[in-house]
This record gives structure tokens, sequence and C-alpha cells, in this order.
């Protein structure tokens, strides 16, 4: 099964896509989680991403209705770290571009990006939980 | 067994980090600069392992504040960040750290690497 990694054409000035690699670099990174510490692993690295990136997205969200640029850009980059190591990559691309232009974008495009980060994180969200949920069915968990 | 201070404020990367070496290291963990600092002025770890972009004081003013601390200033640190852009590690080490990791972790062995690389030259 493919991550669900939808194209977000807002963003689509700002950012490059390749879906199909995207897919593959997901796949990728969730089983090197399995590798570095087993499915209970990827599993818990997966519930933490679960609570962890709303309140980043919040933050982001925040600091920009206040229009406080640097507290948006170091909240992408904390987001981005993780996106990164749990294979997000479309979300991961949208951090960054976040990061680069809060500083000096304006707040339309800013928030713009918010909202397609959002949805990239909750459809990578979706598509580890059917990851995890049917390993463990394999697994007879 | 050594002990390594890990500076970073999320917690999926602290989880991470935990899985990959805590079976050769003792983790303290910190999720900010001044908790650890904090730690710091009453036990030294063996080594930091300290995220650059962290809330309140940032990585590099830890590190600027350790190197400046003459109880502190011997002390190895690996950064370990996202900030991955060409250049960037010429900077950090520049600014004072001993070895450099980028995140995403893909290899383990890279951190253990620079781990083992950082405290073999504070033993030298």
């Amino acid at each position: 099964m493919q991550p669900a990694e939808p194209l977000d054409h807002s963003d689509a000035q700002h950012t490059s896509s390749d879906p199909s690699g995207d897919a593959e670099a997901a796949t990728g990174a969730l089983e090197r989680l399995r590798r570095f510490g087993g499915n209970g692993f990827a599993r818990e690295m997966s519930a933490i991403f679960a609570e962890q990136a709303p309140e980043q997205l919040a933050a982001a969200r925040a600091a920009a209705a206040r229009d406080d640029r640097e507290a948006v850009a170091h909240a992408a980059h904390g987001l981005r770290g993780s996106c990164a190591q749990l294979g997000a990559v479309h979300a991961a691309r949208l951090c960054k571009a976040l990061e680069t232009q809060a500083p000096s974008g304006d707040l339309p495009a800013i928030m713009a990006l918010l909202a397609g980060l959002e949805h990239a994180t909750a459809s990578h969200l979706e598509w580890l939980g059917r990851e995890l949920d049917e390993s463990n069915l394999e697994r007879g968990q | 067994m050594t002990t390594v201070a890990l500076v970073e404020d999320n917690a999926d990367n602290r989880l991470l980090v935990r899985v990959l070496i805590g079976h050769l290291y003792d983790v303290r963990e910190y999720a900010s600069g001044a908790d650890a600092l904090d730690a710091f002025s009453r036990e030294l770890p063996d080594l930091v392992l300290l995220d650059i972009s962290l809330p309140g004081i940032s990585g590099l003013d830890v590190l600027a504040r350790i190197r400046t601390d003459t109880r502190l200033a011997r002390l190895p640190v690996v950064a370990i960040t996202a900030h991955a852009a060409q250049g960037e590690r010429a900077r950090f080490m520049a600014a004072g750290f001993d070895e450099y990791v980028s995140k995403p972790i893909v290899d383990e062995t890279l951190l253990l690497g620079a781990i083992a690389a950082a405290l073999a030259r504070a033993h030298d």
C-alpha cells in the first residue's frame, strides 16, 4: 500500500513533488524504524508524532496569527525533523518551504502552506496507522 | 557506564536516540538547554548530544555557555540537527562542536561513530 500524500496545489508554486518517490521514501522510513526498534517502536514513534504534530501546527498557526515569524519558522523546523524521520516527505518539504518563507513571506502564502502542511501530516498519519495496523494483523497481534 | 546527555525538545527524537544508543550509554534526557545546563551544574555527563533548534536558549547558545564555563569547557559536544544545508557542518564545527550528526537519522552507525570519536578525542 502506498501513502496517501495528496498534492496540494496551493503550495505547488513553492515546492516540487514526486508522489512515487515520496511513497518509496515513506515505506523506507517505516522499515528503518522497524529495523531500529521493531514494530512496537515504530508504533510508539507514530503515536508521539500523532500527539506532537498537531501541537506544532497549532503553535505555527498561532505564531502566524500574531505575525511572529521567528516562532513560525521554529515550529516548522521542529516538525520538519519529525516528518523526515517518519517518512512524511511531502510534509517535510512543506515545512522547509514554511521555514524559508516565514521570515519575509506574505501572510496569505504562509497560511496556505500551513493548510497544506496540516493536510499532509494528517494524510501521513492515516497512512502510518493503516501500515502499522496491517503489520499487526500479519503478525497476529 | 558512560553518560550521554541528550538535549532535544522533540519527544520522538529523544525516543529514537534512546533506542539507538541506550544499550551502550546511560542516556540522560533534557527537553531544553536551560534544563540541561541546570543539571550540568550538579553533575557532569561524559558527552552531550545537542540539538541546535531548541526553544528558549538555542543549541548554539548552550554550546557557547559550555565552552566559556571552565568546569564544562572540555565536555565533548555533538551537534544533532536538521540544519543540513551545505556549509552548515563547517559552521557548527567552527562554533566549537566536536562532531556533527544530521537528522533524520538514517544510519545509526553515523551517530554511534560520532559519539565514539568525540569521546576518544576527549580522552586523548
